[in-house]
């Protein structure tokens, strides 16, 4: 569980964009569906392969079998989707990144140390739905940030550069 | 290329050609294979709820995604046992 302070507010939560999750849903549901189409295939033409029973029972067992099993696949994607996200607030960001179900980094970034918020977009199908990268570089490490595939990354961008903006001045100002 | 005389199974008086692959898909090959991709879904629900529960964000609601996923489940199950069930009624 992500736990930010108390005095902590959270300001954005960020994610990939939706393309990132239909493509991965999409490779998944072609698998899913490869039983009913052997299926199809072998009872629509002469087969050397028959079962011994009830050939549509069965067919329609180890079809439905494997509609479970890329079920579980599915929301597997979908976890590792959901969990890969980075978390704005008003005095950190949270860079949770999932990769895969069994391997996760946390690192996070005071805001104070951004020295530079910068964004990339590549390729037609990025432009077409307006997704992109989002690099944060950092003063102290000489770390750089990458958010993968975020959706409106110039927006998000502006949203970090504000948060930036606004702590900068509120602890500028309690120095001062 | 000569003419594939066949065999026929006596039990089931199935007809199969020689070259034939027979794959004798009895109800018990059925309980295995359900038996065994349960265990596959038992595991992967303790993986998820684990997922869901500890790594998620404080506040964040998710029981839809979890009663759309846990009713999906329960259907295949359910829908499994009855084509076991049916496997030899039918």
């Amino acid at each position: 569980m992500i736990d930010i302070e108390y005095n902590e507010h959270k300001i954005l939560e960020v994610r990939k964009h939706w393309f990132d999750l239909l493509y991965h849903v999409v490779i998944t549901m072609i698998i899913g569906f490869i039983p009913p189409v052997v299926f199809a295939f072998f009872g629509s033409v002469p087969t050397k392969i028959e079962f011994a029973g009830n050939h549509f029972i069965a067919a329609l067992f180890i079809c439905i079998l494997w509609f479970m099993l890329t079920w579980i696949i599915l929301f597997f994607i979908w976890t590792d989707y959901y969990l890969d996200v980075w978390i704005i607030t008003d005095q950190k960001i949270v860079s949770v990144d999932q990769k895969g179900l069994f391997m996760r980094e946390i690192a996070t970034l005071q805001l104070d140390k951004i020295q530079d918020v910068t964004v990339e977009v590549n390729g037609l199908i990025p432009t077409l739905f307006h997704f992109g990268d989002i690099h944060v570089q950092t003063a102290g490490e000489n770390r750089e940030f990458v958010m993968l595939q975020i959706a409106q990354p110039q927006k998000i961008k502006d949203q970090i550069s504000h948060v930036i903006e606004q702590y900068n001045r509120q602890h500028s100002g309690f120095k001062g | 290329m000569g003419e594939d005389q066949g065999v026929t199974n006596q039990k089931t008086n199935v007809r199969f050609s020689k070259t034939l692959m027979i794959i004798p898909f009895s109800q018990n090959i059925m309980y295995g294979l359900f038996g065994g991709s349960l265990i596959l879904v038992v595991i992967g629900i303790m993986v998820l709820s684990h997922h869901w529960g500890y790594y998620g964000i404080k506040g964040n609601k998710k029981v839809g995604i979890k009663t759309f996923f846990y009713i999906g489940i329960g259907l295949f199950i359910l829908i499994e046992i009855i084509l076991i069930a049916l496997y030899n009624v039918l």
